[in-house]
């Protein structure tokens, strides 16, 4: 480990979401609706989030694939949607206040929201809490 | 496995850590936003040893350096420090330095990371039989860069220093150099100490926690590359490998106040063509908001594309996406406003001066802070 900021700890790992490889949480709110963002491991790697480009209402997204950009001082990141669906709603309040993904990454500083087009089939393709604090460790240990 | 600098051990353990040409350096220590900031408003201390360090020794070494660089070495006097290029026969610019005039037969240089090598062997195939010695000091000696409106309170003792000029001083019994130089476009100091080697780091770690503590003390803060690339090009400063490289000459950079073409030197004649105009040229550009220009994104007039950015990034004073780009003359002269292609989509970008900051309220020629 060489630094204080690799330790564990310091990465908020609510238990009811699910997670991908890439850094997005979803939050199964119901059958119809699913709530996505980044992992505060993400928002840290990023730091100084400054801009989110947000998905259309409307516009259908795969599982795995880009959905929308994240951009921080120094980089450009895509946001990889963890479910296959159409887009609901979107949070507008990042457009004035992008370091909320910063802040507060799992409540205020959510992405969008889809309607899942393959919920129970793709769930199976994401970690639950314990698995994805196994595969930062697994990270951060490397 | 990359190479660490001799102050490495000082901040491993607060940095977030980046490899770039080949070192291990900080990116940031609290954030890249926060440090800029930190610079502008206060004062920042950066670990810069990764710089390339040549020593320059020897009765021709006058002559010599005004046959590889763009500027008159000669003109100017002891105790200066003088920013120009060293180029190729072509005009293309092989790295842009600072040359420390410490007499008629002594110099240090002071250039890129990446280009150091190249700088060297290039500088032994254009020694041919002058009396002049190249000697890398990188290994054996320090950078460090206190940078800010603050920084003049933590190097008081330096405060008389000019701009671009230097003084040489100790730092217990050890060489000092204290140049009133930087890469942030604000008013501060570059420290090179002799002798801290990777096996003998000491004096170094030592210099740097005591600045670091008056840093903090005056407001400011450890900064890394993050803030010292989003600096420099708030400032307009051109980077090289990026904004400036062998395939662009000084004039097409804008640069032309930085080559003598009164004087001999490599890429003369190419310069010389080049004064009589250019067909792109390097200029900066302000998008609109919501947009962040990255390198090698294209620009667009009229759905041609003219060019293309180098550099790019957010900026944390302006609060918009900032960039330094290669555009054609032709389209220069027709518009000022530009569209710059991001993922698919278009952006427009205008035309602004360098410094992108207001000169005024911030960098070297701000007006007293208020």
């Amino acid at each position: 480990m060489d630094s204080g900021e690799s330790s564990l700890a310091n990465y908020d790992v609510p238990d009811d979401l699910l997670y991908t490889k890439e850094h997005e949480w979803a939050k199964i709110i119901s059958e119809r609706e699913v709530r996505i963002g980044i992992t505060s491991y993400a928002a840290k790697q990023l730091h100084d989030v400054v801009f989110v480009e947000l998905p259309q209402l409307g516009l259908e997204v795969s599982q795995g694939k880009s959905a929308c950009i994240v951009e921080s001082v120094k980089s450009t990141s895509d946001v990889m949607s963890p479910f296959s669906g159409k887009i609901t709603k979107v949070n507008d309040e990042l457009s004035l206040h992008p370091e909320l993904v910063n802040k507060d990454p799992y409540e205020r500083g959510w992405f969008f929201v889809l309607e899942p087009a393959n919920l129970e089939k793709e769930k199976g393709n994401l970690m639950n809490a314990s698995e994805y604090k196994k595969y930062l460790k697994s990270l951060t240990d490397a | 496995m990359p190479r660490q600098t001799q102050l490495y051990p000082a901040y491993k353990d607060r940095a977030k850590l980046t490899e770039f040409a080949g070192y291990l350096m900080p990116l940031y220590f609290k954030g890249i936003m926060e440090e800029t900031l930190a610079v502008r408003n206060a004062v920042g201390i950066f670990d810069v040893s990764h710089m390339g360090r040549l020593k320059i020794d020897g009765k021709d070494s006058s002559k010599f350096l005004n046959r590889l660089l763009t500027i008159n070495i000669e003109k100017g006097e002891q105790g200066r420090a003088m920013y120009g290029f060293m180029c190729n026969e072509y005009g293309g610019i092989i790295d842009d330095l600072i040359a420390y005039k410490l007499s008629d037969e002594s110099y240090i240089l002071v250039v890129n990371c990446a280009n150091r090598e190249k700088d060297l062997s290039w500088m032994k195939s254009n020694l041919r039989d002058m009396n002049v010695k190249v000697h890398d000091i990188t290994d054996t000696s320090i950078l460090l860069a206190v940078q800010g409106p603050k920084s003049v309170s933590i190097l008081n003792d330096f405060s008389y220093l000019k701009r671009f000029r230097f003084a040489l001083s100790k730092y217990e019994n050890d060489d000092l150099m204290v140049a009133r130089t930087g890469y942030t476009g604000e008013d501060g100091f570059e420290l090179m100490l002799q002798g801290a080697t990777h096996q003998n780091p000491e004096k170094g770690l030592k210099l740097y926690s005591e600045l670091l503590e008056r840093v903090n003390a005056n407001g400011g803060s450890e900064a890394g590359l993050g803030a010292r690339d989003t600096l420099r090009l708030e400032a307009g400063l051109p980077l090289h490998g990026q904004d400036i490289s062998e395939d662009i000459t000084p004039i097409e950079a804008g640069m032309a106040k930085f080559i003598d073409t009164s004087k001999e030197y490599i890429g003369r004649e190419a310069h010389m063509a080049h004064l009589n105009g250019v067909k792109r040229r390097l200029v900066g550009l302000v998008a609109e908001s919501n947009c962040i220009p990255r390198t090698h994104y294209k620009v667009l007039l009229n759905d041609d594309e003219v060019g293309i950015v180098t550099s790019g990034t957010f900026s944390p004073i302006l609060k918009r996406g900032i960039a330094m780009a290669i555009i054609q003359i032709d389209a220069l002269n027709h518009s000022n406003i530009f569209e710059i292609e991001v993922r698919g989509k278009r952006c427009k970008a205008e035309i602004h001066q360098f410094p992108f900051y207001d000169a005024e309220t911030y960098g070297f020629r701000r007006k007293q802070l208020g």
